[in-house]
């Protein structure tokens, strides 16, 4: 493969994976301070139709990849009110979000089916909102494992009642977690709609919030090993797109299921191994386990 | 029996509220909205056949939902298994279409169930031998199931003499599930009152369906009086992906009369949130994924009439799942902590 | 010679009860500074539950609490911390997924937002108390011993001006018991109030400037330590009898049933002995030394990690993927809530419990309820309705349920843990009157218990449970209130 072809492929990989990086890094963030949040698909699609709404209306990327995250937030505000508020099961209130995030996003993008929006110019070759995805990953890495807060954080993971004990108010660290899962899966969107796909069409997302909830148990809660599991994920992606251009004979269909079978395999090899036991963060462990169905 | 009925009561009444509220927010008049939805959903013979074709599906997806829930598993899968369902009756469709018997619908019907309960056997297996959580893989093999159809519709089984969409050939008359009085309501509704009811009997009173009682109240006691947890879980997953088997292939064969993209209409997610208001009983399910599909046909017709775009019915789904939920969480906090 | 000072603490009438329990009924007490307090009691005496209530996990429902003489509200753990109180807990607030120096840093009141390199200063004490503890090792990798000197650390770091310790010999091993007094003692001499929770003599032995004793949420006892001797320590602590329980125990007993050897499981270590046929076997004891392990194992609701347990010749000890529980055995856990039924199910269900493989796939139900109601009038289960959820029976009634259902499949060995807790005087002695019938009908049985008073009505022998081990059998004419007490508190000198 030539040279121009190579990075072609790594251009588009970087584009494909931008978007799950950012649900990738909320959502990771969220499972360290022991809540799982099933609704990013929901906030992810909240936020590429309200990004794409407001970069159609008003022809600016920026101020429609903030709304976007907005919307995210504003959305997982309703999955921390029921969970924190009244102790809801926390994946029923996950896809309750979900649900809420697909019928809003069908509903409002009724309007925008078919439409085109420009985005940033390119930064050194791609766009600037990659660039700064990428930046962010080892920038969210640092304060997790670097500073106080980031220690909180994880304690409250570990255990609510330890974390009580030494004087932190660990519902308040939830709600954070929970508010900035929710703000970078709205981004997360946002750039989905405006900046990878700059058109808008029905479901979007595709269900790339739902993998990266089960892709955060990959990624061992490191935001660090977010990077490269994204770029795995948008290099399938990539590659369904590509070998379909070049007329490969594999059904795209079969390599569309990659990601998702890559998934599910490497899941069984990591709770296969002892480590799964150890880097699951001690909270989440609750949840994980046979939850209790209502009734 | 009073739990289905206090179930349905209480979603019918969250449903009016959070009905209302959306319906202020979106600068419509409540309560005339309220009333042509009544309309729409069940004001004639139609509407009525109408809701009771999404009604089907709905139902059956809730029930696959339901069995492992009596074990307190969370599966999501209902959509996967119903795809994998179709696929696998429609595979047995096409083997014998060119020489089709009677015999020919009970296969596709079995062999279609057979796929579902494969594929939530596959989940159960993971999470029985391995751990895995069956939320999380359900959810993806939800995809890999689509994909696989996907897969085969475009590719080997597409139809040629089909050009502007891909499906495979018709699901000749010997294999398509037989219609109600003439409507497009098919038998599988039968199938699943059947199994509703039957159900219902089976788990409240077999020694089995006691038998996941005890395991999901207090796993270790259970344990303790012999009873086999991994082997329940396998069991219940599969006997779920069976029944949204049986309504994947009930859909391509009556509803759509051929494989197409597209064959759930996100009936694995409505079955989920029918699950969780009927409370996991069979029961009560019944009546909700009527009400439920009503709700659907609704805001189609919605659509057409009032400019509502259609997916204010899924908005209002998500509403009733977030406030049954806060309902219940504070419910809970009500009574007495246990212990 | 009057101290112009105020005390460090002092709690003036605090009381507070968990629905009808009084935990903690009127206490005034004082915790003066550059002292080590022992507060000594049984279990339930209401030690934890007082510090914790300085410590803020708690709020007294009356009286106060003052701190240096000014009466302070003290709403949860960060305030008690912020006050200078640190707490070093029976069950470890160490959170074992992150290492040393950061469960350390967690704690610091003076860890800066920035993460640095230099943790000196948290880290000066460790590096005195445990030279041996690499500060970048997981907690989770620490032993039982080395968490408890990081937990030390951690409140030391906070410049706590009152260390509350709870329980900080339970589960050290004699040597590190050893280290941790050294540690304790000079505590006090820095000028912090020291407060030792124990129900262990040698505790007091060790470090205490002054003894508390409590009982049943009161104090019933204050001296200097030395002032009293081990003697009037456990009477304080364990009282005097108020019932005399008249229990019948079977005159004849038979040759060895159960055999016992070498069990080991978890904290439980080397446990061995036999119970004959028609005996009664005692196990006394504070709960939480091991009673709960043993009594799973023993039963087969566990495997053991070593040793086996045999009936009758044939093995009882419980293989992996084994079906339940052995058909011979009964067992009465204890919180039969938790452990011994299906709260949501019927009691018909739950008294067809162990017989639920066996039933077929349609029971017949209407029989089965019939059994049930049977059972449930013989054993006095009120009210005799199997159609009631079992947690809708109250404890007393639930216990006698949990009675009928494993005491009527006629058992070889009967394993009761705790099964009076809780009960009022007439489920009680109906407890009693069941385990004891089923003694005369040649079963062994084992009994845990915390009131010895009743293994002492009851039992031909009793053991006595202390830091996993039986350290010590004493015949139903040698034992005595004193005896066992000194067994369980550890006193030394040897038993008459």
């Amino acid at each position: 493969m030539g040279e121009a072809a190579l990075l072609a492929w790594a251009a588009a990989t970087l584009r494909s994976a931008t978007p799950l990086l950012l649900a990738l890094l909320g959502e990771t963030l969220t499972q360290r301070a022991g809540i799982i949040n099933l609704g990013v698909e929901g906030q992810m699609l909240a936020g590429a139709v309200v990004g794409f709404g407001v970069a159609a209306t008003f022809g600016q990327p920026l101020p429609a990849l903030v709304a976007g995250g907005v919307a995210g937030l504003v959305l997982s505000l309703v999955h921390a009110v029921l969970c924190l508020g009244v102790r809801a099961n926390q994946i029923g209130s996950g896809i309750a979000v979900w649900m809420l995030g697909l019928g809003i996003s069908s509903y409002y993008g009724r309007a925008f089916i078919g439409g085109r929006v420009t985005t940033f110019g390119p930064l050194l070759g791609m766009s600037p909102v990659i660039w700064a995805a990428i930046l962010l990953v080892p920038v969210v890495g640092w304060w997790l494992y670097r500073t106080r807060p980031g220690l909180v954080w994880r304690a409250v993971g570990e255990s609510v009642d330890n974390a009580h004990a030494l004087g932190i108010r660990p519902r308040l660290v939830q709600l954070q977690a929970i508010l900035v899962g929710g703000l970078l899966s709205g981004l997360g969107g946002a750039v989905l709609s405006v900046d990878y796909t700059q058109t808008w069409a029905n479901e979007i997302t595709k269900g790339r919030g739902l993998v990266a909830v089960g892709l955060v148990i990959v990624t061992r809660w490191n935001p660090f090993l977010v990077l490269p599991t994204a770029l795995f994920f948008g290099l399938c992606e990539a590659a369904v797109l590509r070998l379909q251009a070049v007329g490969l004979a594999v059904s795209s269909y079969l390599l569309a299921c990659l990601p998702y079978a890559a998934c599910l395999a490497v899941l069984t090899i990591v709770q296969l191994s002892a480590r799964y036991g150890r880097d699951m963060p001690e909270g989440l462990k609750d949840v994980f386990a046979d939850s209790r169905t209502s009734g | 029996m009073t739990r289905a009925v206090l179930s349905v009561g209480l979603a019918v009444l969250a449903f009016v509220a959070v009905g209302a509220a959306f319906f202020v927010l979106i600068g419509k008049p409540p309560l005339t909205m309220l009333g042509a939805m009544l309309r729409f959903g069940f004001g004639d013979a139609y509407s009525v056949s109408e809701s009771l074709v999404k009604a089907t599906p709905i139902l059956l997806c809730a029930l696959a939902i339901i069995v492992p829930a009596r074990l307190g598993l969370l599966s999501v899968g209902a959509d996967g298994q119903l795809y994998v369902g179709a696929l696998a009756g429609t595979a047995v469709m096409l083997a014998g279409a060119a020489a089709p018997g009677w015999w020919l619908l009970p296969a596709v019907l079995v062999t279609g169930a057979l796929g579902g309960a494969l594929w939530g056997g596959v989940a159960g297996v993971l999470k029985a031998r391995i751990g895995v959580n069956e939320t999380i893989s359900t959810l993806l093999l939800n995809f890999i199931g689509l994909l696989l159809v996907n897969h085969f519709v475009y590719g080997s089984w597409r139809d040629p003499a089909n050009l502007g969409w891909p499906s495979t050939i018709p699901f000749p008359p010997q294999a398509t599930v037989p219609s109600l009085l003439g409507t497009r309501v098919h038998a599988g509704l039968l199938l699943a009152l059947a199994a509703v009811v039957g159900g219902h009997v089976w788990l409240v009173r077999s020694r089995f369906g006691v038998a996941l009682r005890v395991l999901r109240e207090n796993r270790k006691v259970g344990d303790m009086v012999g009873l086999n947890y991994r082997r329940n879980v396998i069991v219940t997953m599969a006997i779920g992906g069976g029944i949204a088997g049986l309504a994947g292939i009930c859909e391509a064969s009556a509803i759509q009369g051929r494989l197409q993209p597209g064959l759930s209409l996100g009936y694995g997610l409505t079955g989920f949130l029918v699950a969780w208001l009927a409370g996991h009983s069979f029961l009560g399910a019944a009546p909700l994924a009527v009400l439920i599909g009503g709700l659907i046909v609704a805001g189609d017709a919605l659509q057409l009439y009032a400019k509502v775009p259609a997916a204010s019915a899924t908005i209002l789904q998500g509403l009733l799942f977030a406030t049954a939920l806060a309902v219940s969480g504070l419910a809970r906090r009500g009574s007495p902590p246990r212990g | 010679m009057t101290s112009a000072a105020p005390p460090a603490v002092r709690f003036r009438a605090v009381a507070k009860s968990f629905g009808p329990v009084r935990a903690v009924d009127g206490v005034d007490l004082e915790i003066r500074r550059g002292e080590t307090l022992a507060l000594l009691g049984e279990n339930g005496a209401g030690k934890s539950t007082l510090v914790k209530l300085l410590y803020g996990v708690h709020q007294p429902d009356a009286g106060a609490i003052e701190l240096d003489g000014r009466p302070v509200v003290i709403a949860s753990p960060a305030v008690a911390i912020a006050r200078g109180i640190g707490m070093v807990f029976q069950r470890f607030t160490l959170v074992p997924a992150l290492s040393v120096l950061e469960n350390l840093l967690l704690a610091w009141p003076h860890t800066r937002w920035r993460l640095g390199r230099d943790h000196a200063p948290v880290l000066a004490r460790l590096a005195v108390l445990a030279p041996g503890i690499d500060p970048a090792r997981r907690v989770a990798q620490l032993s039982v011993a080395e968490r408890q000197l990081v937990e030390l650390v951690r409140v030391l770091n906070m410049d706590a001006r009152c260390v509350l310790l709870d329980e900080p010999t339970a589960v050290l091993t004699p040597l590190e018991v050893e280290r941790l007094y050294e540690l304790i003692r000079p505590l006090a001499s820095q000028g912090r109030a020291v407060v030792m929770i124990t129900h262990k003599l040698a505790d007091v032995a060790a470090c205490a400037d002054r003894v508390v004793v409590m009982r049943q949420g009161r104090i019933v006892d204050e001296a200097p330590a030395g002032a009293r001797s081990d003697d009037a320590l456990v009477r304080a602590m364990i009282g005097a009898s108020s019932v005399v329980e008249e229990g019948t125990p079977p005159a004849r007993i038979g040759a060895a049933r159960l055999v016992v050897r070498g069990l080991g499981a978890g904290f439980v270590r080397d446990v061995s002995f036999e119970v004959c046929a028609g005996e009664v076997l005692g196990v006394a004891g504070v709960a939480g030394n091991g009673q709960r392990p043993l009594a799973e194992v023993l039963a087969g609701v566990v495997a053991p990690s070593a040793g086996a347990v045999h009936l009758d010749g044939r093995s009882l000890t419980r293989r992996d993927g084994a079906a339940g529980l052995d058909p011979r055995v009964a067992y009465i856990p204890e919180q039969p809530l938790d452990n011994g039924v299906a709260g949501a199910l019927s009691a018909t269900v739950n008294v067809a419990l162990r017989r639920l493989r066996a039933l077929r796939a349609f029971p017949d139900w209407r029989a089965e309820a019939a059994t049930a109601r049977e059972l449930m009038r013989r054993f006095d289960v009120r009210p005799p309705e199997p159609r009631l959820p079992a947690r809708a029976f109250s404890g007393g009634n639930l216990q006698k349920l949990v009675l009928a259902r494993e005491l009527s499949r006629a058992p070889d060995l009967v394993v009761a843990c705790y099964p009076t807790m809780g009960l009022d005087v007439a489920a009680t002695h109906a407890v009693h009157g069941h385990l004891l019938e089923c003694a005369s009908r040649g079963a062994s049985v084992v009994w845990f218990s915390e009131d010895l008073d009743e293994l002492l009505g009851c039992a031909h022998r009793i053991a006595v449970m202390r830091d996993g081990r039986i350290v010590g059998v004493l015949a139903r004419e040698h034992a005595s209130r004193q005896a066992l007490g000194r067994l369980m508190a550890g006193s030394t000198g040897q038993v008459a």
